[in-house]
C-alpha cells in the first residue's frame, strides 16, 4: 500500500463536515456572493425609502463642484455627518462580508477608514471645476496616487486588509446594474457575447501558439492565454488551478496581466479620444481589450468623466462608457471562465498528461459552476429590479422622480465603491514585488495584446458600432 | 460526465487526497501573500479560485480531490 492509499483514522468525519459546509454556506462563501447581497441590499433599501416618499440621498453624499479650496473645505465640513454615516454604512457592509470570509475586523476597519478618507480627498479633488483641464478624473487620480505611494513608501501590513480591489469592483458592478435597463442588457448582451467570443478565441490561440512556438510548457502557455483572453488575474488563477500549473507560471501570468492592464488604463481612453470614439464604442473597445474588470472600469469611467466635461467634444452619454464596458467584459467575457477552466483541465489531464506528473488529478464538470462569477447574478437582478420599478412610471416622471430620488443615489454609492477600488489597485501594485517574466512569456503575451487590441477595435468601431451607440452614444 | 482522468486513490470512504494533506495551503490569505500581484486585480476569496490551493511540496495548484505519493495527513 502506498502512502497515498493509507487509511486515515478519524479523518472521515472531518472531511464529511468540510464537504457539507460549502453546500450549506455556499451563498456566503466568497466575495462574489457577498457582493451580490451587499449590492442588492443597498438597492432594496433605496427602493424602500423611495416607496415611502424618502430617498437614500442623505447617505449617498458626494463633493459638490468647487472653485476655491475654502469652498471645498466648507463642502466637507457642512456634510460631515453624512460622510460619517456613509463610512459607517460601507464599513458595516464590507466588514460583515470580510469577517465571515475570515478576515480580521481589527485590521480591516482602520485600513478602510484610511482608504475612505483618501478616497474622499480624491473625490473632492476631481470635483474642482478645472480638474478636467488637467485630466484629474477620479479613477486616474486614485490610481496614480496609489501607484506613487505604494512604489515609494512601505505600507504597513495592517493597511493591506482594507485593499480589497475585487470586492469593491464587484459591489460597484452590482450597483451599476441598477442604472442599466434590462431591455438594453437583453438587446446588447448577444452582441457582447459574439464579439467577446471572437476576440477571446483569437487572443487565447495567439498567446498559446506563440508561447508553444517559443518553447513554453503547454500548461504555462494556456494560463497565459486565458489570462489575456478572459478576465485577467482571475482567469490566470482559475486556469492555473484547472491545469495544475506551477505557482511560478501563474505568478508570471499575473505579472503580465497587471502590467498590461495598468498600461491600458491610460492608453485606451487616450487612444479613444484621439480616434474620436463615442463613449459607448470606447466602452466596448475597452471591454474587449482590457485585461481585468477593475482596470477596465477605471479606463471606461475615466473616458466617461472626460466626456462629461468635454462640452460635447466626445459623443455619447458619459455613463454609456462604463455600461458598454460592463456588458462587453462581464457578460461577454467573464461568465465563460468556468467553461475555459473545465475545458483546459480536461485537455491538460487527458492530452497533456505525460504520465510522470507528480500530482494525480481529474477534471470535474462542476468547476463550470464553482468558478462562475456569481456577482453577474447581482448585476442582472439589480437591472431587472430597477427596470420593473421604472415600468410603473412615465418617461417624464422617471426622469423627474425616479432618477434623482432612486437611481442617482445608487450611482453615487457605485462611484464610491469604484473609487475605493481604483485607489486599492494603485496601493496594491508594487512593481518591484512582481515576478520577473523572461522574454518568451512577455513576447507571447504581447502578441496576444496586439491581436486583441486590433480585433477589438475593428469589431467595436466598424462591425458592431451601431449596437454599442444604441446604449446612448 | 462528472470527472475525467486519474482520480486520487481511495480506500473505504476516506480519500487520501490533497484535501486532507498538510502540504496543501488551505489559507487564502497565505495564498495572496505567496502570489505577488494577485490582490492588484484579483482575489483568493473570489469564486474563480474555487477550491484550488497551492501545494507547498510541488509548488503548484491542486484541487481537493487530487492526490500524490507524498501525501501526508494534516496533524
Amino acid at each position: 500500500m502506498s502512502e497515498a492509499t493509507r487509511v486515515l483514522p478519524g479523518q472521515a468525519g472531518t472531511q464529511g463536515a468540510a464537504a457539507a459546509r460549502p453546500a450549506r454556506w455556499a451563498v456566503f462563501s466568497n466575495e462574489d456572493w457577498w457582493s451580490v447581497w451587499i449590492g442588492l441590499l443597498v438597492i432594496v433599501v433605496a427602493w424602500a425609502l423611495f416607496a415611502n416618499g424618502s430617498s437614500l440621498k442623505w447617505l449617498a453624499v458626494a463633493p459638490a463642484k468647487w472653485k476655491t479650496l475654502a469652498e471645498a473645505g466648507q463642502g466637507i465640513a457642512a456634510h460631515w455627518p453624512n460622510y460619517l454615516a456613509l463610512f459607517a454604512a460601507f464599513a458595516l457592509l464590507f466588514g460583515t462580508g470580510l469577517a465571515v470570509l475570515g478576515h480580521s475586523l481589527a485590521r480591516f476597519l482602520p485600513a478602510f477608514l484610511t482608504l475612505f478618507v483618501v478616497s474622499l480627498l480624491i473625490f473632492t479633488a476631481s470635483a474642482w471645476v478645472e480638474a478636467s483641464r488637467y485630466n484629474l478624473e477620479a479613477p486616474l487620480l486614485a490610481l496614480a496616487l496609489g501607484l506613487l505611494v505604494s512604489n515609494t513608501v512601505r505600507l504597513p501590513e495592517w493597511f493591506q486588509s482594507g485593499l480589497r480591489v475585487e470586492f469593491y469592483i464587484k459591489v460597484g458592478i452590482v450597483l451599476l446594474g441598477a442604472t442599466l435597463p434590462l431591455t438594453l442588457l437583453v438587446w446588447a448582451g448577444p452582441v457582447a457575447v459574439g464579439q467577446a467570443t471572437i476576440v477571446s478565441l483569437a487572443t487565447f490561440f495567439t498567446i498559446f501558439l506563440v508561447g508553444k512556438a517559443l518553447g513554453l510548457d503547454r500548461r504555462f502557455a494556456a494560463v497565459l492565454g486565458v489570462g489575456g483572453a478572459v478576465c485577467g488575474v482571475s482567469a490566470a488563477i482559475a486556469s492555473g488551478g484547472a491545469v495544475r500549473a506551477r505557482r511560478e507560471d501563474t505568478s508570471v501570468a499575473i505579472t503580465l496581466v497587471v502590467v498590461w492592464a495598468i498600461v491600458m488604463i491610460f492608453v485606451l481612453p487616450f487612444a479613444s479620444r484621439a480616434l474620436g470614439l463615442s463613449t459607448a464604442v470606447a466602452g466596448a473597445w475597452i471591454g474587449t481589450s482590457e485585461f481585468a474588470d477593475a482596470a477596465g472600469v477605471a479606463a471606461a469611467q475615466a473616458y466617461g468623466d472626460a466626456a462629461r466635461h468635454a462640452g460635447g467634444a466626445i459623443a455619447g452619454a458619459p455613463d454609456a462608457a462604463v455600461q458598454a464596458f460592463t456588458l462587453m467584459k462581464v457578460v461577454g467575457r467573464d461568465i465563460w471562465i468556468g467553461i475555459w477552466a473545465f475545458t483546459l483541465a480536461w485537455v491538460a489531464i487527458t492530452r497533456w498528461n505525460t504520465g510522470d506528473d507528480a500530482v494525480r488529478a481529474k477534471a470535474d464538470v462542476r468547476e463550470i459552476w464553482t468558478r462562475f462569477p456569481k456577482f453577474v447574478f447581482g448585476f442582472v437582478l439589480a437591472s431587472a429590479l430597477v427596470t420593473w420599478i421604472a415600468s410603473h412610471y412615465s418617461l417624464v416622471d422617471y426622469r423627474k422622480i425616479v432618477t434623482p430620488d432612486l437611481v442617482a443615489p445608487i450611482s453615487t454609492l457605485r462611484t464610491w465603491a469604484f473609487t475605493f477600488c481604483f485607489l486599492s489597485i494603485g496601493l496594491t501594485t508594487r512593481l518591484r514585488s512582481l515576478s520577473a517574466t523572461g522574454w518568451r512569456p512577455l513576447f507571447a503575451f504581447t502578441a496576444g495584446v496586439v491581436v486583441n487590441v486590433i480585433i477589438g477595435y475593428v469589431l467595436s468601431v466598424h462591425v458592431f458600432a451601431s449596437y454599442w451607440n444604441g446604449l446612448g452614444g | 460526465m462528472k470527472g475525467t482522468g486519474v482520480a486520487a486513490p481511495t480506500l473505504g470512504t476516506v480519500a487520501a487526497s490533497c484535501a486532507g494533506c498538510r502540504h496543501r495551503l488551505d489559507d487564502q490569505r497565505n495564498v495572496e501573500q505567496r502570489m505577488p500581484g494577485l490582490t492588484s486585480f484579483g482575489s483568493a476569496y473570489g469564486a474563480s479560485i474555487a477550491a484550488s490551493r497551492l501545494c507547498l511540496l510541488h509548488d503548484s495548484w491542486v484541487s481537493p480531490a487530487d492526490g500524490c505519493a507524498q501525501f501526508s495527513a494534516k496533524g
